[in-house]
């Protein structure tokens, strides 16, 4: 599976729909991002789960997120939620002796649950990657793709938002005592979350080229530098543009409005975006990506801070049009007997001053 | 150094050009296709809504009543309260004039309590203003403002923008007291354009003179729907005796009527919603302006806007991962686990109610 992280700057131009459709599934380029993971146990008082995330993560994901601390900070946050339920309704499969879950139900399966992941916490775009322990009567639970055959991997990603795997335990036996304890297979969950980060990031691969083997790095789930390089590079890529467009529309804002106050202190963020932006270019251009990124992720912050600042609502300014609409009929009417009271006067000055000359 | 990052530029490029070869399109897109929606034109990822009712006072009941429908057909179809940006100028369910309290009902029958047990309401009473409706739209809250309070989309999200109350010509009333204008409105929207905020907008307004609300807009990908044109007023469906008020307006009456119809899973489109209130029912005629989006509503369905249907992938294959932290890692953190549990001190409930002897 290819992935490209340039296909958002291909989406924009007339590419074939794959481009779209990656440029769709590849979270917006922010400088920060939440993960979070969530264990969903719906029966805890029948399974007792056993499974230890800090390890988890410490093992196989701070690897990962230290080494793009450079490209993209991350902040890795784990959760379990009990008495919550994926609200699906599986068919029994006699094939293959499972629960059979259609693909055409996934879409709907996790609006339910949106609202108790905890998202609604910190305001930095949030991927969440859930492991759903299925309840008793609906255990063992498979996907199904379209073409009726069980999905091995048992997960599905959403675009933009994360990924949602199945961990499917075994049943109780019949006299054990509840809660039945149940140790997951951490090793699994964490391939799964790091398959769908790597999707969601996206982090480049290789594409299959005939008669070429490809041989996997064997000792750490670390990314190779090619990887973090590539991803680095379609960032602060998408960092250039957006800055453009940000401080462009802040430009023609102001220009429309003439009268508005801008304060200091979003002068100087707009000062520093522009000047940042342009370091970033030239680092851009020598190839230094480390610099590039971090002189681009500060000139973005300084941006969007500018763009967002409260003061800059043009409603909160009188444009000039609204001026003219209100002062005129104001002053219109009353200065009319002003002015013909000073023609009067002056008429009176002239006469008086013809008459001074005449005597 | 400096020639092995251009080496990987060029790596980069040449990988990045040939994806694009027919090829490779072939056996990408069978791999892609597997599992994902078959509507290739949906081009958005997640639903908002911003649902607004702009009147105070008792006698405007029917148009809390319409916003509040409005949010029960969205949340009932699957968008998520974290996504849903509800502004009521009033309350009705908890004002003393309401014979039926803790309730706000849409049909005199009393068919169902649009208040229902889990409304959240983002903005109310007087929050509800035209300032903080811009600043909602265009992004430029007070760093303090809550998440629930903010329009986080971002540029895949179709958001649904529902306003009602009372309005006239290319004005909408806010609160009795301010009004939005057309030209303000059209430039909050060109504003989240250009900042990217959204993919599709659909405007929705049932007002007097709702058609002059969406005459100046002109940022792109915008349907507006209005429930009555210039120089024509939006009517009130009927009245509760009971209550004594105008409990629903028309358009809404039946474009609720056409939304209690419609499950999470339907292929309604939104042509069929803009037929939804012919004149012989509504008696102001309905206005939409299709100019500024580019797909057909025949074939756009109503939950791309309604509803939160999200595209979903199946992860066909995982990654080939080594084995991180061996068994005998394990065992020790099993151990420390064990250790600290044993050290753990007895716990008992507090005293309920302390009474200090004096």
């Amino acid at each position: 599976m290819v992935m490209d992280p340039l296909a958002s700057r291909y989406a924009l131009t007339s590419r074939p729909i794959h481009h779209k459709k990656e440029a769709m599934r590849q979270v917006p380029t922010e400088p920060g991002y939440d993960v979070t993971l969530t264990l969903m146990v719906p029966e805890p008082h029948r399974t007792k789960i056993d499974w230890d995330a800090r390890d988890a993560v410490k093992d196989y994901l701070s690897p990962v997120v230290k080494q793009l601390e450079s490209v993209s900070k991350m902040t890795v946050r784990s959760q379990v939620l009990y008495m919550t339920g994926l609200s699906v309704s599986p068919q029994w499969s006699k094939a293959h002796q499972h629960y059979a879950l259609p693909e055409n139900q996934l879409p709907l399966t996790i609006n339910a649950i949106e609202a108790k992941l905890g998202s609604f916490v910190w305001t930095r775009p949030s991927l969440h990657f859930v492991v759903y322990i299925p309840r008793e009567k609906q255990l063992p639970l498979h996907i199904h793709a379209a073409d009726g055959s069980p999905l091995p991997s048992n997960s599905f990603l959403v675009p933009r938002w994360g990924g949602v795997m199945i961990h499917n335990v075994p049943l109780p036996p019949p006299n054990a005592t509840l809660p039945h304890p149940v140790t997951l297979d951490s090793h699994w969950i964490m391939s799964t979350v790091l398959t769908h980060l790597h999707r969601l990031l996206p982090i480049p691969s290789l594409r299959e080229v005939e008669g070429v083997e490809t041989i996997a790095e064997e000792d750490s789930p670390l990314l190779t530098s090619w990887q973090v390089d590539g991803l680095a590079r379609a960032r602060v890529s998408a960092y250039l543009s957006n800055i453009r467009i940000t401080l462009q529309s802040l430009c023609e804002l102001v220009g429309e409005i003439s009268n508005m106050v801008i304060s200091d202190e979003v002068g100087g963020w707009v000062w520093g975006a522009v000047e940042e932006w342009g370091e970033c270019g030239r680092a851009t251009r020598e190839g230094r990506l480390r610099d590039a990124t971090l002189y681009c992720t500060r000139s973005f912050t300084q941006a969007d801070a500018a763009f967002f600042h409260p003061s800059m609502l043009a409603l909160l300014y009188f444009p000039d049009n609204q001026k003219y609409a209100i002062y005129v009929p104001l002053f219109l009417p009353v200065s009319i007997p002003v002015l013909l009271s000073l023609k009067m006067v002056f008429g009176l000055c002239r006469k008086s001053r013809t008459k001074e000359k005449k005597e | 150094m400096h020639v092995l990052t251009v080496l990987a530029m060029c790596f980069t490029f040449i990988l990045a050009h040939q994806v694009s070869a027919a090829a490779a399109c072939a056996c990408l897109c069978k791999a892609w296709d597997q599992g994902v929606s078959e509507k290739l034109e949906k081009t958005h990822t997640n639903n908002w809504a911003v649902l607004v009712d702009t009147s105070r006072f008792w006698f405007n009941y029917r148009h809390v009543a319409n916003v509040l429908s409005m949010y029960r057909s969205v949340k009932r179809l699957g968008i998520p309260d974290s996504q849903i940006i509800l502004m009521v100028a009033d309350d009705m369910a908890c004002n003393p004039r309401n014979p039926r309290p803790a309730t706000v009902f849409n049909n005199a029958h009393q068919h169902i309590n649009v208040y229902g047990e889990d409304v959240e309401v983002d903005y109310r009473g007087y929050e509800v203003t035209v300032e903080n409706f811009v600043r909602l739209l265009t992004g430029r809250l007070a760093p303090s403002t809550p998440r629930s309070k903010r329009l986080l989309t971002d540029d895949g999200s179709n958001i649904l923008i529902y306003m009602t109350g009372h309005g006239g010509d290319g004005f909408l009333k806010f609160q009795d007291s301010e009004e939005i204008t057309n030209v303000e409105l059209a430039d909050a929207f060109e504003q989240m354009w250009q900042k990217k905020r959204y993919n599709e907008i659909l405007f929705i307004i049932d007002t007097c003179q709702a058609a002059s609300m969406y005459e100046h807009f002109y940022s792109p990908n915008i349907l507006a729907i209005a429930s009555s044109l210039v120089g024509e007023d939006s009517l009130s469906h009927h009245v509760d005796p009971a209550i004594g008020v105008y409990i629903i307006d028309r358009f809404t009456y039946y474009a609720l009527e056409f939304l209690e119809r419609v499950t999470p899973d339907s292929k309604k489109t939104l042509a069929q919603f803009l037929q939804v209130c012919p004149k012989r029912v509504c008696i102001s005629t309905v206005g939409v302006r299709r100019d500024l989006y580019k797909r057909d509503p025949s074939r756009v369905l109503v939950t791309e806007f309604f509803g939160s249907v999200r595209n979903v992938e199946l992860t066909s294959h995982i990654l080939d991962l080594p084995h991180c932290g061996g068994p005998r890692q394990v065992a020790i953190n099993k151990s420390i686990h064990t250790g600290s549990t044993k050290s753990k001190k007895q716990l008992h409930y507090a005293n309920q109610l302390p009474i200090h002897h004096s």
